[in-house]
């Protein structure tokens, strides 16, 4: 083995000259795959317009949303006036939902961010860490698993009285110990693979491993899993209210207004039906657009 | 072979003396892991996994030194063990005469710009998530080297091993084949310019044509820059073909160690000499019918008493069980040791030499 074998194969050496391609992270391809999407681009049209109505809901709805009129009870939809009719004391449908989408919304989106936030960076360093960090971590969680997720929000918001905020709070800790176990299962399987030895081997800290190595292979299954729980969240928080332990009348979200019509179902059935639609509507297209999140943010071919 | 002189200090001496003849890069002594079990071996108290037992070598700057051995011998514990991705139980490194991790040592930092490691698996072994100039740059950029400077440096490593930085910095690990996959493995490791690269099975899941290539580049680089490696692989023929020396490892010991020429030339362990004859030969006159080491490697868990080679060793006899031997001098060549009580004269074993006589392995020397 005293001389090396002839070097087939190899380029031959040159100076080198930086390359001008264009760069790309995981990142910005991931978001160029998702703006590719024609499915993700029309719940995110859909979802943007349902978003903006909620916040610029004073400015477009054409009645007061608390007002009641007994002789505009249940009209039928498309009465003059009232484009969705109005509901069993006589407040017009279309803006009762666009408040209600108000509430609905930020019980759909709050809870879960907040819950992604804290249960991806508990179930990264459980994961990451592993040993007694995991085993505390994922312990506590399961004691939270220990109880239905209704009866678990129930319980949070009714020992913490009702109030949006409070349904807030609940609604986020109902929803922590699910998306940690997404986040430690994750972290377990790409802390076993040699990439993140040979980045421990080069020196790097373990913040700086889990923010580059980690973060980009974890966050598809997490943001998956927790847009997939945004229609859950508002199917809970109209339970919440039902139960009188999350808003209270008149203030109105979805949920709400769908308990409320139910007893008119056979009177005015389209209206009893519409908040039922916008739940539906607003929940598959979160679904839908946490599919083609994954998809984008999955590399392999 | 010549490029260094070759050596192989006695562990004691090695630790009190790192700048003797060959200046060694690395020497370790009494290097041990035990890896603990879940819920112990039924017995009393936990079980452990034996996987790396107390061993010691050197080596020298700018050498190549060959780690062999069967799967599950503690080839790659020993390399994670050298690179403090997993803490040794027991045992003292020193890097260059200075103590690795000790109180007033070297930094593991220090280690880590100093050694670098190639792992087997090209595949789990790069980031899916992340193009290949991330993937060699992000050690530099942990160091606080600016993107720019990181991105500008991983394209000339990335240059250097092979691979043209404008067609192959962009593409993601499912873009590449195995062969320039192992060879952005080789450019992340010397992105942080190492003195010593630890190749764990660097070649081993390629293919020939391509481990021949990749062989080729690795023996360039190494006199391109001056490195030292410690390769380690099962493939006897591959470190014959890139090491100056050899270290044959059985069940988390060192069995021999040597000159590569003479540990193939005259083994002395049984088990060496065992898996020199299992060596494949390219004449198929020369076939090999019968397996020349019968059964498969004990457990790690209870491993035999005394010397661990002896459940599977043609030439077991009572004190193999219960003496564990100990790598000592059996040749004329000084810095070939073995650990078998054949060798040793005086050591109660049928076939030890007399003292002073030839010793039963046709090569002579006595012990001192």
């Amino acid at each position: 083995m005293s001389t090396p074998a002839t070097y087939a194969g190899e380029a031959p050496a040159r100076t080198v000259e930086p390359h001008k391609r264009i760069q790309r992270t995981y990142w910005q391809a991931a978001r160029r795959r998702l703006l590719h999407d024609p499915v993700s681009m029309g719940c995110l049209g859909i979802l943007s317009v349902i978003i903006a109505a909620a916040i610029l809901a004073p400015w477009i709805t054409p009645h007061e949303p608390y007002t009641s009129s007994i002789v505009n009870r249940l009209k039928p939809v498309l009465t003059p006036g009232f484009v969705l009719g109005t509901d069993e004391l006589g407040r017009d449908m279309f803006t009762r939902l666009v408040y209600g989408g108000r509430i609905s919304l930020l019980m759909g989106l709050l809870p879960i961010l907040v819950a992604t936030l804290a249960g991806s960076i508990l179930g990264i360093v459980a994961g990451y860490f592993g040993g007694k960090t995991n085993m505390v971590i994922m312990r506590v969680a399961d004691v939270f698993f220990a109880f239905p997720s209704v009866l678990l929000a129930v319980g949070l918001a009714g020992a913490l009285g009702a109030g949006v905020f409070n349904v807030l709070i609940s609604l986020s800790l109902v929803f922590i110990p699910p998306i940690t176990r997404v986040a430690e299962a994750a972290t377990t399987q790409i802390r076993a693979q040699d990439f993140v030895e040979a980045a421990r081997a080069t020196g790097a800290s373990a913040p700086r491993i889990i923010v580059g190595h980690v973060l980009t292979n974890v966050a598809s299954p997490i943001l998956t899993y927790a847009s997939s729980l945004i229609g859950l969240s508002i199917v809970l928080a109209s339970g919440l209210s039902f139960l009188g332990l999350g808003i209270s009348p008149p203030l109105a979200d979805w949920g709400l207004m769908l308990n409320t019509l139910r007893q008119s179902i056979f009177l005015a059935p389209v209206n009893a039906v519409l908040p039922g639609v916008m739940i539906l509507v607003a929940s598959v297209c979160f679904n839908l657009l946490s599919d083609g999140l994954r998809t984008a943010m999955d590399v392999k071919p | 072979m010549n490029a260094t002189p070759a050596t192989a200090d006695p562990p004691a001496r090695a630790a009190t003396d790192p700048h003797g003849d060959g200046r060694p890069i690395l020497s370790v002594s009494g290097l041990r892991k035990y890896f603990r079990l879940r819920g112990g071996s039924g017995g009393v108290g936990p079980a452990y996994v034996q996987a790396v037992d107390g061993i010691s070598f050197t080596v020298a700057t700018g050498e190549t030194l060959g780690v062999v051995g069967e799967s599950g011998c503690g080839k790659s514990t020993t390399a994670r063990l050298l690179m403090r991705l997993i803490e040794p139980d027991d045992g003292e490194m020193l890097l260059d005469g200075r103590d690795v991790g000790g109180r007033d040592g070297m930094s593991l930092r220090t280690l880590r710009r100093n050694v670098q490691m190639v792992f087997q698996d090209s595949y789990s072994s790069l980031n899916p998530r992340h193009t290949m100039a991330e993937e060699v740059s992000f050690g530099l950029a942990a160091r606080g080297v600016r993107r720019a400077e990181a991105r500008r440096r991983a394209a000339e490593v990335l240059e250097f091993v092979g691979l043209e930085p404008a067609i192959f910095a962009d593409r993601y690990p499912h873009e590449l084949s195995g062969g320039q996959r192992q060879r952005v493995n080789v450019a992340r490791a010397l992105a942080l310019n190492p003195r010593l690269l630890l190749l764990d099975e660097a070649v081993s899941s390629l293919d020939k044509s391509v481990e021949a290539q990749v062989l080729n580049l690795l023996i360039e680089i190494k006199e391109r820059l001056g490195l030292t490696y410690v390769f380690i692989s099962h493939d006897l023929n591959v470190v014959r073909f890139i090491s100056d020396r050899v270290l044959v490892m059985y069940l988390g010991k060192v069995v021999e160690i040597g000159p590569v020429d003479k540990v193939y030339g005259h083994p002395g362990h049984p088990y060496t000499r065992a898996l020199i004859a299992s060596r494949l030969s390219m004449d198929p006159r020369r076939r090999i019918d019968a397996p020349p080491v019968a059964g498969d490697l004990p457990s790690p868990i209870n491993p035999p008493s005394g010397c661990r080679f002896r459940t599977r060793c043609p030439l077991a006899e009572p004190v193999c069980a219960s003496v564990d031997p100990v790598l000592d001098r059996f040749g004329a060549e000084p810095a070939h040791l073995a650990a078998c009580h054949a060798l040793v004269p005086g050591s109660g074993h049928g076939q030890a030499p007399e003292r002073g006589a030839g010793t039963a392995l046709e090569t002579g020397g006595s012990r001192r």
